[in-house]
């Protein structure tokens, strides 16, 4: 098995049910998302039915069964996001990355994420790429924005 | 501090929280302000650093000012901090010379930095950075500099649960209990026995912040009096209401405060195992949480036999994993027991059969938060807040068409006029008001003619609304009510949990029925047109079955913002339906587009990009938009350098 | 504690702790349910039972709500039926509505629903549902577009049969019944008993169908088809049918299917003798090996597939000895017929089973890759057969099955609830051990059906504990209950995959209001036949041991025996 899995598992001695849910957490943490084979070894570990699991994995958002894209993008889709034009954002999104949300691009730079609210509504609309956040975007600055994180790709590949 | 690690613990725990005489010896009060931060010998820079405060770019502040103290090597103290609320100050720095009274920069940008450093540690202030100093009777002040509590935002505001935000090291358990907190625990388990709790609670008619409105006391004694060898405590604190995060601020700002409201209400019903439930994207909460609950776990506040007191209460932070349903306690207790978060049927009632088939109470953060305050205050003085018939005060996430926006507390009363003009400073943009969102969960709207309501359970509920989740969004005229009726039908079809047919069916066949209505005219054929009609008859009939036999208050309360928005903006709604407009201009596919013929120079920009081949003419000759090919997507209109076309 | 409440102006005693529903069905009112079971606790899904107490702002639903003391209810009020009218028409909205060329098309409990609440239109438009259906498994047919997330197969998989082969996915509008990863049934762990099927409201969950594949063969000169009749099936189709015991109801079924164009048709119950008989060596050899574990029966497929998911440890217990759908198979194709002529063969089995669909796809079930059956009709599908063959059962003029193997005794029909088989085992040992015409042997089962399904025999000298359990639960427990407690006294225990054995079949005729009644009825119609056959004990059957005597090379062989295999699947 997996040393990385395993090291996760035995955070778990208890083998509880409730267990479950901060474990695929930790898993998708490690990995970036839930392949069927971790999957299948959390319900031997735990002692659930995988078709079980599979049924908890699927019902919250939070959860992937592929991979991310290098830049993985969080679009926020709250109610002040949606009042300042996410839904455009959104569109030029979809329409520059040629991916619906929840989809990776071909060349797996990026992946796409609507998210209920991040709670930055001030700053709305926004988008959270690993983890920098990019704040009162408009259907210009998406561009920009991406372009720049094709650069960086570009310069990373260069090195 | 001069004084080391132990030492602190020592004093603060036998000196302040085991002595039930500690007001009365005011030496102690002086050692307290040392510890807490008031009385320094170094200098102090105080980075809010929240996830708002994040998103505004304060890690990259902290950052630089970590730099700047590292290569001049200075002695100075950099925290990372909790937050006021004011999200239009981010990032927002605090800075505390020794003897000065403590003064706050707003906007300070990474690239500042080193400018603003060399002036404010050499006494002397960056003027345009300056928003205002904090009040002191010990220090000296800064002269010509406004008051903290004096700011515009600030004066409509009663900060009782906020108090600590933006003001403390958040994660530090010391100063939490050099400003008086873990005292009204401490006090509590050595003085009252946890009836006597409840009836406390139950006296000070706090009311739950949920959206039920509850009289939290008589929940509480509704699990304290049923007989297991088990009970269990939820602060939920999932807020996944979109636009609403005072919870979050909360747990970053004060995570102790929550630590010692659960510690509170678990020992009052008996409970020896607690969970705070929150969402896993709030992963800076949950950080917070986890660190204050270590430290406090080490003063030995948590845990076994607390204080000699025989009490054992654990507290666990359990991350949820996206789903708004979460929010209904039932539908909670399954996700913390590690299930799909259905709901369950209710009666019995989770305070009977909660988590593991056990007595649980499950409160929101807010209403929690308030018990501390009440056991240490007394219930009268937490009914002295407020009005009539609502009691204490009400946090807001204050967004939308506002010129001031960020997390308020406002006294239960306060009127939602008052809100939007004085502690939101007013419509930004020059737009004028058309309403305010009430969260999501109540799908309620204050209109112009509602203003004045204040916040108030009984007046909003005579008004047909909620205070639903806290979210307090405003929206000005340029915002579709029907968009924002389709927006907030989506949500409730994708967070539906899918278990009862009202709820799952229901949601989707309304949606169709709101999409149907903003759906392009010409691409409608006569089947279609009556399927719309049909659709509006029949929205109130479906509304009133899903309220009327939905499992959950989800379910239940999916319909609102459709019904209210017929009840309040009829008009708008009649002009997509009948005249097949939107009169605010968002909702596209309502769109059409024009060529003035008399600006038109046949460029043929825009007949290159049109991707569906809906605009013919000849170059140098006025083109025309073909509306039956046309599908509204602005190609055109962006196109067109003359501002030849026109959208209608 | 019992008090009064109102229901309908009429005044009802009840008991404190009593649900709404259970007072109502009591008292004859009818209350619609989708997603109620009797015996599992209430769900509150589908909130079909929606009945308006005073005082309450909302509807609630009976299914969960207790009785309250004052309580008065109105369970048909014009806002009650028109929530569930409404309720209904939301379910249809996008129900893919090909009525008329559906399994369960006049046995549908939304056809039901629609038609009682006066459905006259399709009030909600939506699109419809497309799922991709799923025909991967050798048993069970889903088609999720028509299934209305009841709940029902998900809990029975569950609770009843411990396997969880299928869970709710995704969440909201996107909620599916499905296996992990969406792969199909055959990668995951089901276990073919088809009691979802039983369970369905709809025609979400249906077996998947040999009829046309027979008929296509039937239709083939260049085929023979042998039709080969469970004893349970018999029983099943008696009872369906209404034919009386004395009727002879399989030579009336025989004669059915010759005019349907069956061949040649046998009786099973000549391999469920032989079954008896192996399976009672095999305990006399562990008997006197002193095997301290039990003997496992091994007619059952979906036990056995159970076990060789879920508990692999206890495979060297369970019996070598074939099914008897498998020994007639073998029987038919290599011993009444020369080996050259299998191919030509094309056996059919008669049974109560979906698993047996399964079972016959064996890898183990065929010899030189030709199966020893080709195809399983159900009890549900023979009944159609003779529907659109217009053949009534009571005008046929009984004919019987054809020899050498029409002979047969008890055996068969007890092997057809549960209970009956461990019986039939214990008299055969009995036979075995005390040689012909065994005097004063008494196999007495307790009276109460709820205390342990356990018997203690005195065989010779020694004492003998037989025992039997039905149901993948309860026989999960007993299994468990009797390698905790290390005991040592039960010899033989008799594993059914259904609740009550094959009366209570995955390939029975659906009728979820009053299965168990059913099941009951199929049972007496069982022990009703039982009665006629002149042998009780199976070895006693005059035609099996000729037909032994004279195969004796073939007997002797293992030929008659199986084996079983740890399997890995999704579980």
């Amino acid at each position: 098995m997996d040393k990385q899995l395993l090291s996760i598992f035995e955070m778990f001695p208890n083998r509880q049910r409730d267990d479950l849910i901060p474990m695929l957490h930790k898993i998708q943490d490690q990995f970036g998302f839930l392949s069927e084979d971790f999957i299948i070894e959390v319900g031997s570990y735990l002692d659930i039915s995988v078709n079980k699991i599979f049924g908890v994995a699927t019902f919250y958002d939070n959860f992937r069964f592929g991979p991310r894209g290098k830049y993985h993008i969080r679009l926020c889709h709250g109610t002040a996001c949606h009042v300042a034009g996410a839904t455009t954002i959104l569109a030029e999104l979809e329409k520059q990355l040629k991916i619906k949300s929840g989809e990776t691009d071909k060349s797996g730079l990026f992946s796409l994420e609507v998210v209920s609210c991040i709670g930055a509504c001030g700053l709305a609309p926004l988008i959270e790429i690993n983890d920098e956040y990019h704040t009162s975007l408009s259907v210009e600055s998406v561009k920009i924005i991406l372009d720049q994180y094709r650069e960086n790709h570009n310069n990373d590949y260069d090195e | 501090m001069n004084n080391d690690h132990s030492q602190v613990k020592k004093f603060l725990t036998d000196k302040i929280l085991r002595n039930r005489d500690r007001d009365k010896d005011p030496d102690l009060m002086r050692q307290l302000s040392q510890i807490s931060g008031e009385r320094i010998s170094e200098p102090m820079i105080y980075v809010g650093t929240t996830s708002c405060a994040l998103a505004a770019g304060a890690k990259k502040t902290f950052k630089a000012i970590e730099k700047y103290i590292h290569d001049n090597q200075l002695n100075v103290r950099l925290i990372e901090g909790g937050c006021t609320g004011n999200c239009k100050a981010e990032p927002l720095v605090d800075v505390q010379l020794p003897g000065k009274a403590r003064i706050s920069f707003h906007n300070v940008l990474h690239e500042m930095v080193p400018d603003f450093l060399d002036e404010i540690l050499n006494n002397s202030l960056p003027e345009k950075m300056v928003l205002a100093q904090y009040h002191s009777d010990i220090h000296q002040l800064w002269e010509g500099v406004p008051f903290v509590h004096e700011l515009p935002f600030n004066t409509g505001q009663t900060k009782i649960l906020t108090a600590n935000c933006g003001v403390t090291d958040p994660v530090s358990v010391a100063q939490y209990i050099a400003r008086g907190g873990y005292q009204a625990f401490a006090d509590t388990i050595a003085k009252y026995t946890p009836a006597d709790v409840c009836d406390i609670v139950e006296k000070s008619e706090l009311a739950g912040r949920g959206g039920g409105a509850f009289i939290a006391g008589k929940k509480w004694k509704i699990s304290l009096n049923a007989v297991s060898d088990q009970k269990y405590f939820v602060c939920n604190a999932v807020e996944s209401d979109p636009g609403s995060y005072m919870n979050r601020v909360i747990m970053e700002s004060d995570p102790h405060k929550l630590i010692e409201a659960l510690l509170i209400a678990a020992y009052a019903i008996g409970a020896s195992k607690a969970f705070i439930f929150t969402r896993s994207e709030f992963s800076l909460s949950i950080k917070r949480l986890n660190a204050a609950l270590k430290e406090a776990e080490e003063y030995g506040i948590t845990g076994h036999n607390i204080f000699d007191s025989g009490v054992n209460i654990d507290i666990v932070v359990k991350e949820g994993a996206r789903a708004f349903v979460c929010g209904e306690e039932t539908a909670l207790n399954n996700s913390i027991e590690g299930k799909r978060a259905m709901p369950s049927f209710k009666p019995p009632f989770p305070a009977i059969r909660g988590l593991w088939n056990k007595p649980t109470i499950v409160n929101n953060l807010e209403t929690l938060i308030n018990v501390p305050l009440i056991m240490k205050n007394g219930p009268e003085w937490f009914r002295g807040i407020g009005n009539e018939t609502s009691k204490g005060t009400k946090l807001f996430s204050l967004s939308g068409k506002v010129n001031n926006y960020g997390t308020i507390e406002v006294e239960m009363g306060t009127s939602f006029r008052y809100i939007v003009e004085n502690i939101g400073g007013g419509i930004k943009d020059n737009s004028e008001f058309k309403a305010i969102i009430l969260g999501i969960n109540s799908g309620s709207y204050i209109t112009d003619k509602t203003l004045d309501i204040k916040v108030d359970f009984n007046e909003l509920k005579q008004a047909g609304s909620q205070l639903g989740s806290g979210a307090c969004v405003v929206v000005g005229q340029e915002s579709c009510m029907l968009d924002l009726a389709r927006f907030f039908t989506t949500f409730f079809k994708n967070e539906s949990c899918g278990k009862c047919i009202p709820c799952r069916e229901g949601t989707a066949l309304m949606l169709e029925i709101i999409e149907a209505a903003t759906r392009k005219p010409s691409k409608e054929n006569s089947f279609q047109t009556l399927e719309r009609f049909k659709g509006i008859m029949q929205l109130k009939g479906l509304a009133g079955v899903m309220k009327d036999t939905s499992l959950c208050s989800l379910g239940k309360s999916a319909p609102n913002a459709i019904l209210n928005t017929l009840a309040n903006f009829k008009s708008e709604f009649d002009a997509h339906v009948f005249e097949r407009k939107c009169p605010a201009g968002v909702c596209r596919e309502l769109r059409t587009y024009h060529i003035d013929v008399d600006m038109c120079t046949g460029c043929t920009a825009c007949y290159k990009k049109c991707p569906v081949d809906a605009i013919i003419g000849a170059a140098r000759q006025p083109h025309f938009v073909v509306q039956d090919k046309c599908i509204a997507c602005n190609a055109c209109f962006e196109a067109c350098k003359f501002n030849a076309v026109i959208i209608d | 504690m019992s008090f009064e409440i109102n229901i309908n102006n009429t005044q009802v005693e009840v008991h404190e702790g009593e649900t709404l529903l259970n007072v109502m069905r009591k008292n004859g009112i009818k209350i619609p349910t989708l997603c109620y079971m009797a015996g599992f606790t209430p769900s509150g899904a589908c909130r079909l039972c929606v009945v308006e107490v005073e005082g309450k702002r909302d509807l609630i639903t009976s299914c969960t709500y207790p009785v309250e003391e004052g309580m008065v209810v109105k369970t048909n009020s014009s806002r009650v039926i028109k929530a569930r009218k409404s309720l209904v028409e939301m379910l249809l909205a996008n129900h893919p509505d090909d009525c008329l060329y559906c399994e369960r098309n006049g046995n549908c409990e939304l056809q039901w629903l629609a038609e009682e609440l006066n459905v006259k239109e399709r009030k909600y438009f939506s699109r419809k549902n497309t799922d991709k259906r799923d025909h991967s498994s050798p048993s069970v047919y889903r088609d999720p577009a028509k299934c209305i997330l009841c709940n029902r197969c998900v809990r029975v998989c569950e609770e009843v049969q411990l396997v969880t082969a299928i869970e709710f996915v995704y969440r909201g509008n996107k909620t599916k019944v499905n296996s992990a990863f969406n792969k199909g049934l055959n990668v995951s762990s089901c276990i073919n008993c088809g009691q979802c099927i039983m369970v369905c409201p709809t025609g979400a969950l249906v077996d998947i169908s040999h009829i046309e594949r027979v008929q296509a063969i039937l239709d083939n000169p260049g085929k023979e088809t042998v039709a080969m009749l469970s004893p349970a099936f018999v029983a099943s189709i008696a009872e369906q049918a209404g034919i009386k015991n004395t009727d002879n109801p399989a030579g009336l079924i025989t004669a059915a299917l010759y005019k349907i164009g069956f061949k040649k048709v046998y009786d099973m119950s000549v391999a469920s003798d032989l079954n008896i008989v192996l399976e009672a060596s095999i305990l006399k050899e562990r008997m006197e090996k002193n095997h301290s574990t039990p003997l496992l029966s091994s007619c059952c497929p979906a036990w056995i597939k159970y076990a060789e998911e879920f508990t692999p440890d206890i495979l060297p217990d369970i019996s070598e000895a074939k099914s008897p759908q498998q020994l007639m198979g073998r029987i038919v194709k290599y011993h009444l017929h020369k080996e050259t002529e299998s191919d030509k063969l094309y056996t059919v089995g008669f049974m109560p089973c979906v698993a047996n669909k399964y079972e016959a796809s064996r890898e183990e079930n065929t010899l030189k890759g030709i199966s020893e059956t080709d195809a399983v009709i159900t009890v549900r599908e023979f009944l159609r057969m003779l529907r659109s063959s217009g053949i009534s059962l009571s005008r046929m003029e009984a004919e019987n099955p054809l020899p050498p193997l029409e002979n047969n005794s008890r055996a068969g029909f007890q092997m057809a609830y549960s209970g009956g088989k461990a019986e039939a085992v214990a008299m055969q040992l009995n036979l075995l051990l005390n040689g012909k015409n065994p005097s004063g042997f008494k196999f007495i089962p307790p009276k109460n059906p709820g205390s342990k399904r356990e018997v203690k025999v005195k065989i010779g000298k020694h004492e003998f504990g037989f025992a039997w359990v039905s149901g993948i639960m309860e026989a999960q427990n007993y299994l468990d209950q009797l390698k905790h407690d290390q005991r040592t006294d039960i010899h033989y225990v008799e594993v059914m995959a259904c609740a009550g054995g094959c009366v209570g079949g995955g390939g029975q005729p659906v009728s979820y209001f009053n299965a168990r009644e059913k099941a009951k009825l199929r049972k007496k119609t069982s022990q009703e036949l039982e009665k006629l056959p002149a042998n009780t004990i199976a070895g006693q059957n005059n035609d099996l041991a000729t037909y032994l005597s004279a195969n004796e090379k073939n007997a002797g062989s293992k030929s008659f025996h199986t084996n079983f295999h740890q399997r890995n699947v999704l579980k």
